[in-house]
């Protein structure tokens, strides 16, 4: 690691006329140093501000001269104290003089490393250049500028300079400003120095490299073309995502008095048996299988290593072809650069003739790319030329990926002239449009083009830095909102917006958007801006005409469903749902007598089903399942056979009704099917809960004779064979018998995974669990009435109510407490998961038997409200279950 | 060394957990083969490529084999059935006559391909003499029609799921033009009329048939005397339909093995244009890297697959725990501490939409200006009505004023600027090439390009430019070796058509590897014409002049001393290396005994990976010495 270390100095101006960017000159200093501390913790930096009334340097005291620049650091190795250094930046007042600066730096470069560090000192030099260097006596400025540009390049140093300009530092001497800039210039060109001009705060901030990353080729070799020629080319990546860092997870297992302590944590994989979940495998004991149709098929590495793809190392010309023939968006990964290898001067010319020649016929070639021996794919890419601008720089070319046949997804979408009139842009329209595009110009001619991807940061990192550099000093700071300079990286520049406005209100005022009237409220809406308050009132006034009750007295033909909900809903007098019912059956029965080959069917379903639901709802069940048996019966006589077989599927069965004793167990079972949609019957006290799908198919006839083997003996024994235990809900599912609620419930999720009870998301699914097992185990079996019963008789008899009250209300607290965070509508969320399953029956068993107050849980309290609106919970009650005992 | 056949295809700077790459399969595709058994269909024959003759019984089960294979790696969730007609045995749920549908253990009639039934099937013609047979039915005098029954059976197939989410097709193979020619009178009117409305009620049901011919050398089929009506052919249509259908049958058998994927919205965001005016867009993925498919962990032993298991363990007291939410970053001697609802808090700059920035000119999007690929966006109406009205305007006008849009995309992975391009829709014979629409480039930040060109820049003397005359000869070279008609996709990847070669050889136990057209490789031919040689001859005499030796000439040596150090390396091994005699040492197994040190003596000096443990190392030598 030390011997990669760099060696830095800081050169910054702080003259009078650099006091509007010296923020900005912070932020930058500070990001660099931070990035240091964490990629590069044993670089160097020393800092040298210039421009300031004071002298401290060596280079005075040793000969005299270099004044105004003072040495605010000495260089060193990186540390926090660096970074609150830039915090307190002093202000010069006098024109700093860069050159002097330079070579202050310089010589503490010198000093600190003599011929060591080869390559890695730097330079950086912050300035607008706005102020004049002092003349010497030693020949004219450019003579200085090259001894020192030749003493650079024999210590190995390398100068980065970023010239302030535009908006940011005001007007300035032309003359002076472009002498500056020749100097500067005839810096790039005799030594390794880049100097960069920036006119935007924030192309400040992205101007100055503040992660050095060595370079390394991933080719050396040759560009052949054909087998006759060669180019000696040497590829580098030229773009490549700077990661946000991945952080280490942190364990707290270890005690505070540890000084010790890693607090790291290791991740260890295990791979286990499908089957057996105790059996571990040994890796040696893996193999690899890939997917063919259903059936996998295992391929060992030695396997695929003796018949995989082995294509030869080698960067093969396939040919050119027209620029315009390869779209911009075909271009797949990260960027490469070709670049001729170095000091081989024929290689440069040959780069340099194929380039130039690219660029006048406007082409660009085709290549296969193989990088290194045994890389196992292919590379198709598109070669363009890259003109030098720099003398010393040779030409290279850019290296695009480009996709396989395999890559491309061909969907089809439609032409825009196929869209409908409205959909297409007016004349007028067109105009303003065009008027945005050509003034909301990010590069307009005079100006620097704004957010150059090149001079742009990434205002993440930034964030991130600076939140991490808070957090060393407090550790529980917030996270720090985003840099006022970076917000024009995330958000039009509002001064670009108010200069243009016009032409923004102009293009505004052409088009008209709206919301689509036709979406239910309850999407997901993506517009984060709500339309005005008016148009929200006008479409609540026009719902609300909509559903305004018309009173219905009487079941019609056209509508018989809608008339028949709106009698049931009447309030006005209790007849209503007696006359609506009694309608109705008259309706199916007309419906079915006068069906002509099954014609009148499907309305007549439509009818039963509506009648079905409303006597759920209003506690009729015998209404419905008297009507149906008598349904039944006239069947046979009036050819009504088809119409009841095509009852089954549509869950046109008896509404069913028993009395529980301690029910909730297997009323949340009922419920879950409900939810499932599973259709299911019900053996003895709603306690043997069977799942058929015999039943779905085969008619009314298997149902019967089931509720009649259900008055049976034969079924009570078989019931406690099957569930010694008697209290606990059994599930009979073909050959599968379940007994206990949760366990049903986990083998439902598992079997029928519609309508899924566990949420995806762990913390929910957990959550669930927890739920359900606190009701299970924590509350429910503390209200048994055998437990009551038991303690009312050894302790007293008001005890067994208290013992059950209290266990109650301690659950019920915890409950509370549990889903907190996540009750909305329902227990964890807007949709019904297992706690609810769980929740509701409980709660609605504990409210009608042990009296508790619950206004002491509001949370429970509302989400019970909305457990009574959910049809499937109703139908899931005990009142709703067949009786069967009748 | 461990090679993850994974790895090979992973692009560096995939994140697997990005949604991009994702990819669902949803709706499918049932298909009934209904393949003609008939005696005529084995004694017509038509020549081959190769110049054999194939019977067209041949060609129909060739021709569906292939597609079988295709269909496993793209479509495997797509279901087929294979039934043939006018066989002797019959064998179809409805128990008909002379129709016999082609089945493996483990599958029903219509189900996902699986290996064996390919196995087995590529294999039918030896046992079908035998097995099935083949028996004419359709004769005067009885009241069979076994095309009849085998529409029946393949409508019967196809009863299964809702025509709404699957795409349900019977592919019919027949040489047959008249099938009920040897019949006269009433009756032939009666079967044809049954046969058509079975036809027809199949096609009500939302089921497609096609038909694909085989004509005899001699004699083209003839769809015009029955067919025509079954399948609903008219007029143009009736014309196109015999060079079509041999088109089609050639698709079929060259189909390219490519996973298919649905089309499907990635994601639906808003663009907001300035003053709270947002439109609404989809995001659809069109390029994306193709891997093979997922790996799936199986045990040897077994071959059952196995399930990952990940735990969390604290290195300091060994202790098994939970997730841990808290990440730290070690800083300035101390460990910052951060949780995830920070980080993600640090990441959201934005909102997960697109923010307009501005307009720039084309030519201000460099060719380096790219990190991954790009993603489509096309307008949606659906919930703001005029979005797409805003956005052909501006796509108009972009494409006219040649700009492109910068515009931020606060996307929770990677918040960062985009340039989006317009695209005008492309239209060609074959259909659309590329839709109207803007792509989303994504652009890098400061931090992300690096100027790598001016590491080598040679300060003392200036770099080399090229002369004109030298650019006159490279031009002349492009001129020369110039694809005219390439397509961006035109080839196939061919490490990717290896592995699915593979897998198929190795599922269906196939002896030897088949071979794949690497289509990357350059046209050698093309390379070797006297023109192409002549302006390569000339491009590089004048830029490397005359007596030039291209490999001796290395550079200034300055950046090789890596290489010269690997070069002294590999000569020190090869020196030691000649010390040891390895085939006593591998035969007297006393490889073991040796350093590591030693045996990568070895290693280096045959050029072999020096990777892995210690006995890694000694089966890499063993392996290489052939033991």
């Amino acid at each position: 690691m030390a011997r990669n270390k760099e060696g830095l100095v800081l050169l910054l101006d702080v003259g009078p006329t650099m006091y509007s960017v010296l923020p900005e000159i912070k932020k930058v200093c500070s990001m660099l140093i931070q990035k240091k501390l964490i990629y590069g913790k044993f670089d160097e930096v020393g800092v040298v501000v210039f421009g300031t009334q004071e002298t401290d340097n060596e280079l005075t005291k040793e000969v005299g001269g270099y004044e105004h620049v003072v040495v605010l650091r000495n260089i060193k190795v990186v540390d926090g104290d660096l970074v609150d250094a830039f915090q307190e930046l002093p202000r010069g007042n006098f024109d700093g003089d860069y050159l002097d600066a330079i070579v202050v730096g310089m010589d503490m470069l010198i000093k600190k490393y003599q011929a060591t560090n080869k390559g890695k000192k730097r330079l950086c030099l912050i300035t607008n250049a706005l102020c004049p260097i002092k003349d010497s006596c030693e020949g004219t400025k450019e003579d200085q500028v090259n001894t020192i540009a030749a003493q650079m390049s024999a210590h190995g140093m390398k100068m980065e300079s970023v010239i302030v300009r535009g908006r940011l530092c005001g007007g300035g001497d032309q003359r002076i400003m472009a002498e500056n800039d020749r100097l500067l210039n005839l810096f790039s060109e005799k030594t390794s120095a880049r100097a960069v001009y920036v006119e935007s705060p924030t192309a400040l901030l992205g101007a100055v490299k503040t992660r050095n990353i060595s370079p390394v080729t991933i080719f050396r070799g040759d560009l052949e073309l054909g087998s006759k020629m060669k180019i000696k080319v040497w590829v580098y990546k030229k773009t490549s995502e700077e990661k946000f860092p991945t952080l280490k997870k942190y364990s707290d297992k270890a005690p505070p008095t540890d000084r010790f302590a890693t607090h790291e944590v290791k991740v260890d994989y295990e791979y286990k048996s499908v089957e057996d979940p105790n059996k571990v495998v040994p890796p040696e004991q893996r193999i690899k299988g890939y997917r063919y149709g259903p059936q996998v098929v295992p391929i060992s590495s030695a396997e695929w290593d003796a018949v995989k793809f082995k294509p030869e190392k080698s960067v093969k010309l396939l040919g050119f072809t027209d620029a315009s023939n390869i779209m911009r968006h075909y271009y797949m990964k990260d960027v490469n650069v070709f670049i001729p290898e170095p000091g081989n001067a024929r290689a440069a010319l040959a780069v340099s003739a194929l380039a130039r020649a690219m660029k006048e016929m406007n082409k660009v070639a085709i290549l296969r790319c193989v990088w290194r021996q045994g890389q196992g794919s292919v590379v198709v890419g598109v070669l363009t030329p890259n003109i030098s601008e720099k003398d010393s720089t040779p030409d290279s070319f850019y290296f695009n990926v480009l996709p396989f046949a395999e890559d491309v997804r061909e969907f089809q979408f439609p032409s825009f002239s196929s869209f409908p009139a409205s959909w297409q842009p007016n004349e007028q329209q067109q105009e303003a449009a065009d008027n945005l595009v050509k003034m909301l110009d990010l590069a307009p001619s005079a100006k620097q083009e704004a957010l150059l991807p090149d001079f742009t940061p990434n205002p993440v990192l930034e964030r991130f830095y600076r939140h991490l550099e808070l957090k060393s000093k407090h550790p529980d700071a917030a996270v720090p909102p985003l840099d006022e300079t970076l917000k024009t990286i995330t958000e039009a520049d509002p001064d670009l917006l108010s200069e243009k406005k016009n032409v923004i209100d102009a293009f505004y005022k052409s088009f008209e958007l709206k919301e689509n009237p036709r979406l239910k409220k309850s999407s997901k809406r993506l517009l984060e801006k709500k339309p005005s308050g008016s148009d929200e009132d006008y479409r609540d006034t026009t719902n609300a005409l909509a559903v305004k009750p018309v009173k219905v007295e009487k079941i019609g033909d056209s509508s018989p469903v809608q008339d028949f909900e709106a009698m049931m809903s009447r309030r006005d007098s209790p007849d209503w749902v007696g006359k609506a019912i009694q309608d109705m059956k008259n309706k199916i029965y007309s419906l079915v007598e006068n069906s002509y080959d099954g014609d009148n069917h499907g309305k007549a379903l439509e009818c039963l089903l509506a009648l079905r639901k409303g006597c759920i709802l209003e506690q009729e069940p015998k209404q419905f399942n008297d009507f149906l048996h008598h349904l039944f019966n006239v069947r046979q006589e009036k050819k009504l056979r088809n119409f009841c077989e095509s009852l089954i599927p549509k869950g046109l069965t008896l509404i069913s009704k028993s009395e529980a004793i301690d029910s909730s167990c297997s009323w949340r079972v009922r419920f879950a099917l409900n939810l499932k949609g599973i259709i299911f019957y019900i053996y003895i006290d709603r306690l043997l809960l069977i799942i058929s799908e015999k039943w779905n198919c085969s008619g009314l006839d298997y149902e019967y004779k089931a509720v009649n083997l259900a008055k049976g003996e034969q079924f009570s024994t078989e019931f406690e064979q099957l569930n010694p235990l008697r209290y606990v809900p059994v599930l009979v599912d073909g050959d599968v018998v379940v007994s206990d609620s949760l366990a049903i419930l986990l083998y439902l999720e598992e079997k029928y995974p519609q309508r899924a009870l566990l949420p995806d998301d762990p913390r929910r699914k957990a959550l669930n669990l927890q739920v359900a097992s606190v009701v299970c185990s924590s509350i429910q079996p503390l209200h048994m009435l055998a437990l009551a019963k038991s303690i009312e008789e050894k302790v007293g008899p008001e005890e067994g109510l208290l013992w059950a009250q209290s266990s109650i209300e301690k659950g019920f607290f915890a409950l509370e407490k549990l889903v907190k965070d996540f009750a909305t509508r329902f227990a964890t969320g807007e949709a019904l998961y297992m706690a609810d399953v769980f929740l509701a029956p409980q709660i609605a068993t504990v409210v009608m038997r042990f009296n508790i107050d619950m206004s002491n849980f509001p949370i429970l309290s509302r989400v019970y409200e909305s457990y009574k609106t959910v049809p499937e919970f109703r139908a899931s009650s005990p009142e709703a279950q067949p009786d069967a005992g009748s | 060394m461990e090679l993850d056949p994974d790895d090979i295809f992973k692009d560096d700077e995939d994140d697997p957990d990005s949604e991009f790459y994702q990819q669902r399969e949803s709706s499918k595709e049932f298909m009934v083969y209904l393949v003609d058994a008939s005696p005529k269909m084995f004694s017509s024959t038509c020549p081959s490529e190769d110049g054999k003759e194939e019977t067209h019984f041949h060609i129909a089960i060739s021709c569906i084999a292939q597609s079988l294979k295709t269909q496993i790696i793209n479509r495997s969730y797509d279901e087929v059935a294979i039934c043939f007609f006018n066989t002797r045995e019959k064998k179809n749920l409805q128990d008909l006559n002379g129709a016999f549908v082609f089945n493996v253990a483990e599958r029903e009639y219509l189900d996902r391909p699986t290996a064996r039934l390919i196995k087995d099937f590529d294999c039918i013609e030896e046992s079908f003499t035998k097995d099935i047979g083949s028996q004419y039915s359709i004769v005067s005098g009885s009241r069979e029609n076994s095309l009849y029954n085998a529409l029946w059976i393949a409508q019967a197939l196809l009863r299964k799921g809702s025509a709404k989410t699957a795409d349900k097709r019977i592919l019919l193979f027949t040489n047959e033009d008249d099938p009920f020619g040897s019949i006269k009178g009433v009756a032939k009117a009666d079967m044809t009329r049954t046969t058509l409305q079975r036809a027809k009620d199949a096609q009500d049901l939302g089921i497609s048939i096609e038909l694909l011919p085989l004509s005899q050398p001699d004699e083209e089929f003839n769809v015009s005397l029955f067919y025509s009506d079954l399948i609903g052919l008219e007029g143009d249509e009736l014309a196109q339909f015999m060079p079509s259908a041999g088109q089609k049958l050639q698709d079929m058998k060259d189909q390219l093995r490519k996973r298919m994927f649905t089309k499907r919205i990635v994601r639906r965001i808003t663009l907001s244009i300035a003053n709270g005016l947002s439109i609404e867009l989809n995001t659809y993925a069109l390029i994306r890297p193709t891997l093979p498919g997922a790996i799936t962990w199986l045990d040897s032993v077994t071959n059952r697959p196995l399930k990952t298991e990940r735990s969390f363990i604290c290195a300091d007291t060994g202790a098994l725990m939970q997730e841990p939410a808290k990440r730290y970053q070690p800083y300035k001697n101390d460990n910052i501490m951060l949780s995830v609802e920070e980080l993600s808090e640090i990441k959201r700059v934005s909102t997960g939409h697109l923010h307009l920035l501005g307009f720039k000119p084309l030519s201000c999007l460099k060719d380096y200006h790219n990190l991954r690929p790009s993603t489509f966006i096309f307008p949606s109406d659906k919930e703001v009505i005029g979005s797409t009205c805003i956005f052909i305007a501006l796509l108009r006008s972009m494409v006219n004023l040649k700009r492109f849009a910068v515009a931020f995309y606060g996307s929770s992975s990677r918040p960062q600027l985009v340039a989006l391009v317009a695209q005008d829709e492309i239209i060609s014979a074959g259909g659309q090439v590329e839709p109207p629409g803007m792509h989303m480039i994504y652009l890098p930040y400061s931090d992300d390009v690096r100027h790598v060109e001016e590491i080598h820049s040679d300060t003392n003397a200036g770099a080399p430019r090229a002369t004109d005359e030298q650019i006159k000869k490279a031009a002349a070279l492009i001129k020369r070796i110039d694809l005219k008609d390439f397509s961006v996709f035109q080839f196939a990847n061919p490490g990717l058509q290896r592995h699915y070669a593979v897998l198929q050889a190795l599922a269906l136990d196939e002896d030897d590897m088949p071979e794949i057209n690497d289509e990357t490789l350059p046209d050698e031919e093309g390379m070797a014409r006297p023109g192409v040689v002549k302006a390569v001859g000339e491009f590089k005499l004048s830029v490397y002049g005359e007596n030039y030796d291209e490999e001796s000439d290395t550079g200034n040596g300055k950046a090789s001393d890596a290489s010269k150090k690997r070069k002294t390396a590999a000569e020190n091994a090869a020196k030691e290396s000649a010390n040891y005699n390895w085939p006593d040492l591998a035969d007297n197994g006393q490889l073991k005994d040796l350093t590591v040190t030693e045996l990568k003596y070895y290693l280096t000096a045959h050029n072999l990976p020096v990777t892995g443990k210690k006995e890694v190392l000694i089966s890499r030598i063993l392996t290489h010495l052939g033991k």
